[in-house]
């Protein structure tokens, strides 16, 4: 029988920001993108209690809590607690599968001799987590992927629930679990659930697939077997995400084609940056639009050979956004993400695409000084948006130079990166 | 239609048919094979997946004329369980077809879909060029060069072989864009000009056949393969069978220039010690990888992997090398490939700088013999 741990940092975003800035420390915090207009990212544990949410539209999470605080996300700050978060969980197993920057599932089933049983190593992850970051995390363990996600959310925050291993002892732990807990049961599913009677997990895996069906579809089988702690999906480690994006609410709706090129060529630049990091490349490109009534564009874009620089992402997203009736529309959203991601080949190739090479070569270098200096280097379409920062150019050139000459840079980098994997 | 025909032809066939026939198609007929009887004293079956086509005869007793197309995977299914012997087989206008064996009791009905309904395969235009060359040889460029093709179907121009017929030399050549195969043989006295792209899918089925046609000819025979190119298809015929592929329509990478023509160095290895060591030390590389460090120093080369996962390994052979020592990576499975393709005592391996590609090639190359056969590989390395 298999031992797998549900991860996930508490209040992530919001908690990374109260770390960072003691003065936000037990107050209302919501992370979030514009001010007006965004959704909620994270909201601190003191913002939940008077009712806001993450993924809540700023505005209403405003009128509930309206002494938050609101800060705006810096995502590459938590990409690089989420890195040492993530190189705490690579301690005790390699089979570690990250959902996102801030839970992940962990495979210890071989880890047992070394590290003790799940519930040892949930405990001792806990503890690395806190006494290394100060934050806290919480954890679920079980047999199984989907029952340790439902224990590591009954207890949150700083929680630690161990699943019943006995299948018998499982199936009266799930019991008596709200259908809200179930996986791919939201708010407009689970009242339509309760009314035909299914309340609880013990309802579900009792009840007639065909009487499941009438509200679920397809999923009503999945449904009765999840309830019942059946899974058998595996863990599968780090480096097969599905997708990479990044996409923003604006704050005033842009418009022009100039206008939402630049948009489309700064969320490249983001998807570029975490391509090249984590060594993937992009077999295909989305661009996704939405206008100002809500109405959603979205296009993509298959390639013959995978893409990981910010000009080759911005072109295809270019040649999307080309498609789409743009004249004189209002964006309010535009976003930019990486699919079919495949490994970035080890071996050199044979036929080198000159120009495609020198584009890799470049983001690696943009990279490798940004990593030190952040956002130190961008580019000049986008200088307007970064224009804060114009003190370090100085110093980014000379380390561009360097990082030039003796070509070591992104190389030296990479060393790292694998050994920290 | 009725007939009857033996197990031993009907379900050797029907087994390369079933190669062809497509499972998954949108077309359900194309997961059949169909059975034409329109002569007195043989079969004609067809399978085909619209890209490739195959369609042979074999011979039988026809009592009665007609057509039928019948899944592939149950046919050979039935087919194999059949004692040895004449199979009977009839069908009836509702599809339903009942096959027998005579001096049995064994007997399956199956439903099969009008023989109208299967697409006609592609023929040769009139007086279109034609080829011919042994099967040893096609099988020989084959098996020196189809572990190279890209695997990855949406690069058409690398998920296939190369074939060229340049005045009286015969070439395949192919790449996945890490490493090329390249063999060549000559034919005397056959001059010709043609250049072809086949499908991965299609050198595979090619396989198949070269290797059933080599296997019925008699000892000290070499059998031919006629090769016909016309339009966007080849065809590819051996006895009574008629093998089409719809070439690929892409620009293949222009080859000969990453074909190293000098080196600064040069080892010579035993095949089998290199093969071996070289299986050994790639089993501890890391996964993702397949990572070795080829390490040469004046007449030893070492082999070593690393992987933080499972930790290290390590061999060494003597090998005829007398230059400065140098280290260079490479995926294991690269050389591996080349390595169990070849048959020589001997291989020689040419290097120049840590990123620079290798080239393997037989030891003996280029030593009298009354054909010409070169074969070499290139194999760009890795960073370790």
């Amino acid at each position: 029988m298999r031992t797998i741990l549900h991860v996930d940092m508490d209040a992530f975003y919001a908690s990374v920001e109260e770390l960072d800035d003691p003065s936000l420390r037990g107050k209302a915090v919501l992370v979030g993108g514009a001010f007006r207009r965004g959704v909620v990212a994270a909201a601190s544990y003191a913002a939940r209690k008077k009712g806001a949410r993450s993924a809540m539209p700023m505005a209403e999470a405003l009128r509930r809590c309206p002494e938050a605080i609101v800060v705006p996300p810096r995502r590459e700050r938590y990409a690089e607690v989420s890195a040492r978060v993530f190189a705490i969980f690579r301690r005790y197993t390699p089979l570690v599968e990250g959902l996102s920057l801030d839970e992940a599932f962990l495979d210890v089933t071989e880890s047992a001799s070394l590290f003790g049983d799940g519930e040892a190593i949930a405990r001792a992850i806990r503890a690395a987590i806190r006494a290394e970051l100060s934050l806290t995390a919480s954890a679920g363990v079980a047999s199984s992927k989907f029952v340790a996600k439902v224990s590591s959310d009954l207890e949150k925050p700083d929680g630690l629930v161990v699943a019943p291993r006995d299948p018998r002892e499982l199936a009266a732990f799930l019991a008596p679990l709200a259908v809200d807990r179930m996986w791919g049961i939201g708010p407009k599913t689970a009242p339509r659930l309760r009314e035909l009677g299914f309340k609880t997990f013990g309802d579900l895996a009792a009840a007639n697939v065909a009487s499941l069906a009438l509200v679920l579809g397809n999923m009503a089988a999945r449904a009765k077997e999840l309830a019942r702690g059946q899974d058998d999906r595996e863990v599968v480690p780090f480096g097969d995400a599905k997708s990479i994006g990044s996409e923003s609410t604006y704050e005033h709706d842009i418009h022009g084609f100039e206008a939402i090129s630049r948009a489309v060529l700064s969320h490249a630049e983001i998807v570029a940056r975490r391509l090249v990091a984590e060594k993937l490349r992009a077999r295909t490109v989305a661009v996704k639009i939405k206008l100002a009534d809500f109405t959603l564009l979205s296009r993509q874009a298959s390639l013959e050979e995978p893409v990981c620089d910010t000009q080759s992402i911005h072109e295809v997203g270019k040649e999307l956004m080309s498609r789409f009736p743009l004249q004189d529309a209002r964006v309010r959203l535009v976003g930019v993400a990486a699919h079919g991601l495949v490994e970035e080949p080890h071996t050199r190739p044979l036929f080198p695409d000159v120009e495609r090479e020198r584009r890799v070569r470049i983001e690696r270098l943009v990279g490798a000084v940004n990593e030190k200096h952040e956002g130190a280097v961008t580019r000049a379409t986008l200088l307007e948006e970064h224009r804060r920062r114009e003190t370090w150019v100085g110093v980014a050139k000379e380390d561009l130079a360097k990082v030039v000459t003796d070509g070591e840079g992104p190389q030296r980098n990479d060393r790292d990166r694998r050994s920290r994997r | 239609m009725e007939l009857v025909v033996a197990k031993k032809d009907l379900l050797r066939i029907a087994t390369r048919m079933q190669g062809v026939a497509e499972r998954k198609s949108t077309m359900p007929v194309l997961s059949n094979v169909l059975f034409a009887a329109d002569g007195t004293s043989s079969l004609r079956l067809a399978a085909t997946d619209l890209y490739l086509g195959l369609s042979g005869k074999i011979p039988a007793e026809i009592g009665k004329p007609g057509s039928m197309a019948l899944p592939a995977k149950e046919l050979v299914d039935r087919i194999k369980m059949m004692p040895d012997g004449p199979i009977s087989l009839s069908t009836q206008e509702s599809g339903q077809t009942v096959l027998k064996a005579a001096g049995s009791a064994r007997r399956y009905t199956l439903r099969g879909m009008p023989g109208k309904d299967f697409p006609p395969l592609p023929q040769p235009a009139e007086g279109a060029p034609s080829l011919a060359i042994e099967v040893d040889v096609l099988q020989e460029l084959i098996a020196k060069t189809h572990f190279s093709i890209s695997t990855d179907e949406t690069r058409a121009h690398l998920n296939s072989a190369l074939f060229e017929w340049e005045g009286d030399m015969v070439r395949m050549v192919t790449t996945d864009g890490h490493r090329l195969s390249k063999m060549e043989v000559k034919v005397e006295g056959r001059q010709a000009s043609a250049t072809m792209l086949i499908p991965l899918k299609a050198i595979q089925e090619l396989r198949k056949l070269c290797d059933e046609v080599a296997s019925e000819s008699q000892k000290g025979d070499r059998p031919q393969i006629t090769i016909v190119q016309s339009g966007s298809s080849a065809f590819f015929q051996a006895g009574s069978m008629t093998f089409s592929v719809k070439l690929v329509d892409a620009q293949f990478p222009p080859y000969s220039q990453v074909i190293p023509q000098s080196f600064a160095k040069t080892v010579r290895a035993p095949r089998a010690a290199f093969t071996d060591a070289l299986r050994a030390v790639s089993i501890a590389a890391n996964e993702r990888t397949g990572g070795v460090k080829l390490s040469l120093q004046s007449g030893t080369m070492r082999i070593s992997s690393e992987s933080p996962e499972s930790g290290e390994g390590f061999d060494e052979l003597p090998v005829d090398y007398a230059g400065e020592t140098i280290s260079i990576g490479f995926n294991a499975k690269y050389f591996l490939d080349v390595l169990a393709a070849l048959t020589h005592d001997e291989v020689m391996l040419n290097l120049s700088g840590e990123l620079d590609p290798a080239v393997l090639r037989p030891g003996d190359a280029g030593e009298k013999g009354a054909v010409h056969r070169d074969f070499l590989a290139v194999i760009m390395p890795m960073r370790i």
